[in-house]
């Protein structure tokens, strides 16, 4: 089914931009797609989150989606095309057909310390634009600054560097609702941090480029 | 308040500004979020007064809802998909009683194959429960039609089921204004109940209708729910004006001007469907959607636009079968007189000339006298007169006999707890309490010595001659407003006490009564019990009464769940070991080699086997409850004392009572206390109190009997019998007395003080 949606300029040429995320039960991909929704709100945009899932249990694939754009969002219909992926779990592509639908003009975001050629995704992802592919060491640094493995906050943190979609004051002030105290301003920190990685690559990448 | 929240959490948060005071809550996805985030409001206070209730299951949760409503309380809950199929019975049973209550339905697919994810079924299901159905497009409409809900269930006295689609509007995160509590407070009045459970005066709810009424009465219910299509849209417009938003409605059409094709459909898929319809219409095709906000009752003015109609979409089976029915012509039920169908129900004959005996627009009764449509009742004795008030209002309740004020001055105090125990007051009059009263002091007498005693089931019931029954309840009730002051409601199960007492419209019941269905009657004193407190009436006492069917078969979950969340609920069992009011079938109380009529004394094992059964005052012991007693009607005295005893408690309370049914038994009406008096003697039914799981003391057999002699007068044991009276099974016979003689082991029967005249 086609569904029509208004044209709009800017980052939703489509009129609404859409995320699916992909990740495992326990690794909180339904509260990111919650977060990233109440960060849009905050800014002003109109979003709209849900999850897939039902029943699963822990280490389970889960998904979730989380639809942004300028004016209200009527359907509800899962994401099936989406304009973004945030994958919380590279070895989900063992079970779950991460790539569907994703549209050519897509994102990737991908939870790993490695490079998507390094996590043998290379050929699975080489039809998509090269420089909207980005895997941050989001589990590493949810360790490091969280104090557990909980990837999702490292991943926000990224898909705002990646997109520019939603600013990080946004993002930190989802965080700081959601969880008050210091499990927010630790949520907070590993998303700052991973929000300075990415920016620092594409920065590091774009001096390659001039320097090519 | 414009915020980015999940559905289940506004919905919650909207629930709690309508101000209920008693939530019963049971988990099943997708609803769970909902009931999780009202505990919490109630919890940290800010949802207050309110109670909430963990409830044992959806069939508990609703039936807690039907007490509460009931006795005044602004009830609500929250299911889905199986839930609602498992409470189905007390759903149907809500509507009619003419209770208010809002029930969130977070609409799921029904199994098999299990499956939590949305579709209509569940709602469908409940199509003709009698309850109003809005369904929600967006969680801004979840949340005001739920403020809609209360002020509508409560203008009408008819439930009301707020339909969102389960996950994807229940789990979906989106931006929802959520109105304040003043606004809220302007759109919903506080609650006044058209009916309730009052101690100051009266009424006995939930009666049975047999054919003369039932057709009357289903039809004031029927009108009621069909008011709502003229109700609902006054309310969209005043909160709509409050709000400042569109707040509700019946139907919400979409670019159906001039539209060739429109899609019928409810639910979130609108949102989908309009966003379709947009696409369609700047390709030029003529198409529009009617969204369907109220479901129950249908809207059937509403023609969507000119053309094709089309039905679907949103898992709208029922949307399909309702639309097609307007566009084939057929009305839907209409009153009586109408060319719809007509309500030929409960049991009336069906005549020739099909006018199946209706008279169109005549209520209940015919002669002036209003009833509520759940069987609303006031005490009438027979041979009293009846006078309609000049105001339409029911006759009050007077007594032929004595003509006193009908609740005189300042109530009774309660009665101080210097009742004698068995074990302080030794009476050796065998036979008649009455002896033993004289002896008493006037304050130390039995209940039932007092003129003044509150005669709970009054004369004019219906029970049989001889009932054990009706002996047990009366002493019962009594004594229990004797101990509270009047201040008791009771709660009765589906069986012969609740159909003897209560044909419409007369009732035996002199204190607030309520009957709502078989196997949920824990439940309902449980929800009435928390109303009471709420409204801050915690000094009115509930009583729960059931025969053994409702105890220990049907509705054993419901009363382990009270017993095991220490309700403040006395429950009376009146055991009389089978299923009486349906024709003597056999229960899980019935004694073995007993005759009933699903265990014949035919075959090789003649009557009920051997090995099975339950003993229901220690599975009551084992939830470590209060107090635990068991009485017969062969010692009124001790079962005065017990239920008095049992007042002095608070949190869940059991009374086993054995009451002898001549009927049931085959014995003659005027063996029924001696029979029960046996059934002790013989070490058969153990007569003792336990507090708090232990035994605390036992009523002691005094001269043990053979049990051959309890059995000999019962037409159930005549198969061990030959017909000069001699036992002809020694074997069963020898069985059954080595089993009385492990009970009197078991609780040291003959090894008590007042036991050494026994063995």
């Amino acid at each position: 089914m086609t569904v029509a949606t208004h044209g709009g300029e800017g980052p939703f040429p489509r009129g609404v931009f859409e995320v699916r995320l992909h990740g495992r039960g326990g690794q909180g991909t339904v509260t990111a797609a919650e977060l990233l929704s109440v960060a849009a709100f905050e800014d002003g945009l109109h979003a709209q989150a849900f999850p897939s899932f039902g029943s699963e249990r822990m280490g389970a694939p889960v998904e979730a989606y989380c639809r942004i754009g300028p004016a209200p969002i009527r359907t509800r219909e899962p994401v099936v095309e989406p304009d973004a992926l945030i994958i919380q779990d590279p070895t989900l592509v063992h079970s779950v057909d991460l790539f569907t639908g994703l549209r050519p003009e897509g994102y990737v975001l991908l939870n790993s310390a490695a490079t998507f050629d390094e996590e043998g995704l290379g050929e699975l992802t080489a039809r998509f634009r090269h420089d909207r592919l980005l895997t941050v060491p989001a589990t590493e640094l949810a360790r490091r600054l969280l104090g557990r493995a909980t990837p999702n906050s490292a991943l926000l943190g990224g898909f705002a560097a990646l997109t520019g979609l939603v600013s990080m004051e946004a993002i930190a002030g989802a965080f700081r609702r959601r969880f008050p105290g210091v499990v927010g301003e630790r949520n907070v920190a590993t998303a700052d941090a991973a929000y300075l990685h990415v920016t620092q690559e594409e920065e590091e990448e774009l001096e390659r480029a001039a320097a090519d | 308040m414009l915020q980015q929240i999940e559905g289940s959490r506004a919905v919650a948060r909207a629930v709690a500004l309508c101000r209920p005071q008693v939530v019963s809550t049971y988990p099943i996805s997708p609803q769970t979020h909902i009931i999780e985030a009202l505990g919490v409001l109630v919890k940290t206070g800010e949802l207050a007064p309110c109670e909430s209730i963990n409830a044992d299951s959806e069939f508990a949760a609703m039936s807690m809802a039907i007490g509460a409503s009931a006795a005044g309380a602004r009830a609500y809950t929250a299911t889905a998909s199986q839930g609602l199929l498992f409470m189905m019975e007390a759903v149907f049973n809500a509507a009619g009683l003419g209770l208010p209550i809002v029930m969130t339905l977070a609409n799921r697919a029904v199994g098999a194959p299990i499956n939590i994810w949305n579709d209509h079924s569940d709602a469908m299901a409940a199509r003709d429960a009698g309850w109003v159905q809005l369904f929600a497009e967006t969680n801004q409409e979840a949340v005001d039609l739920h403020v809609l809900a209360f002020a509508l269930a409560e203008e009408l006295s008819v439930p009301v089921m707020v339909c969102m689609d389960g996950f994807i509007l229940t789990h979906a995160f989106e931006a929802v204004d959520l109105p304040d509590q003043a606004q809220v407070d302007e759109l919903v009045p506080p609650y006044v109940p058209r009916q309730v459970l009052d101690v100051d005066d009266p009424v006995s709810i939930g009666a049975m209708v047999g054919p003369e009424a039932f057709t009357e009465v289903r039809y004031l219910a029927h009108a009621r729910l069909a008011r709502a299509l003229e109700v609902i849209p006054v309310l969209a417009g005043r909160n709509a004006g409050v709000l400042g938003r569109p707040a509700g409605g019946l139907v919400h059409p979409y670019r159906t001007e001039g539209a060739r094709t429109v899609v019928v459909a409810m639910g979130s898929v609108l949102g989908t469907l309009k966003d379709v319809v947009d696409g369609l219409r700047d390709e030029g095709e003529a198409v529009g959607v009617l969204g369907v906000s109220c479901f129950r009752p249908f809207p059937g003015g509403h023609r969507p636009g000119a053309g094709r109609r089309r039905a679907g979409g949103g898992g709208g089976e029922g949307v399909q079968h309702r639309v097609r029915g307007r566009a084939g012509r057929r009305r839907l039920p209409g009153p009586p007189g109408t060319s719809g169908p007509r309500p030929h129900g409960g049991g009336r004959p069906r005549r020739p000339s099909g006018a199946g005996g209706v008279a169109a627009g005549a209520p209940a009764g015919g002669d002036g006298r209003r009833h509520g449509p759940g069987g609303l009742l006031r005490p009438q004795h027979r041979g009293g007169r009846r006078r309609a008030r000049a105001d339409g209002r029911p006759p009050p309740v007077g007594s032929p006999r004595r003509e006193r004020p009908r609740r005189p001055g300042p109530r009774r105090p309660p009665r101080p707890m210097s009742a004698p125990t068995r074990s302080r007051v030794r009476f050796y009059q065998v036979g008649s309490s009455a002896v033993g009263n004289r002896l008493l002091g006037a304050d130390q007498r039995t209940a039932q010595a007092d003129p003044d005693r509150t005669n709970s089931l009054t004369s004019g019931h219906r029970a049989c001659q001889g009932c054990g029954e009706a002996l047990g309840a009366r002493y019962v009730l009594d004594a229990v407003m004797r101990a509270t002051g009047g201040q008791a409601v009771a709660v009765n199960a589906t069986g012969c006490l609740e159909v003897f007492s209560t044909p419409y419209p007369q009732t035996s019941w002199r204190l607030p009564w309520l009957h709502s269905l078989f196997a949920n009657a824990p439940s309902v004193a449980t929800g009435v019990a928390a109303a009471l407190r709420v409204q801050g009436k915690a000094d009115v006492r509930v009583v729960g009464q059931a025969g053994d069917g409702g105890t220990v078969d049907i509705g054993m979950g419901a009363l382990s769940g009270m017993f095991e969340r220490n309700d403040d609920v006395l429950f009376v069992c009146y055991d009389n070991e089978a299923y009486m009011n349906t024709g003597v079938q056999r229960s899980g109380a019935t004694p073995p080699a007993a005759r009933t009529a699903t265990t014949e004394a035919v075959g090789a094992e003649p009557g009920n086997p051997f090995g099975q059964g339950k003993d229901m005052p220690r599975i009551a012991m084992a939830h470590g409850i209060p107090y635990v007693a068991t009485a017969t009607v062969g010692d009124l005295f001790d079962l005065e004392t017990k239920v008095e005893r049992a007042m002095t408690f608070h949190g869940a309370r059991y009374l086993h009572v054995l009451v002898p049914c001549p009927l049931g038994w085959g014995a003659a009406p005027k063996d029924t206390i001696r029979l029960a008096r046996l059934a002790q003697q013989t070490g058969l039914f153990p007569v003792f109190e336990a507090e708090h799981g232990e035994v605390t003391g036992v009523s002691p057999i005094r001269r043990k009997v053979p049990v051959e002699q309890y059995l000999r007068p019962q037409r159930r044991f005549a198969h061990l019998f030959d017909e000069t009276g001699a036992v002809a099974a020694s074997e069963v016979v020898g069985r059954l007395q080595a089993m009385a003689d492990r009970t009197i082991a078991r609780y040291g029967l003959l090894d008590a003080p007042d036991g050494e005249e026994g063995s």
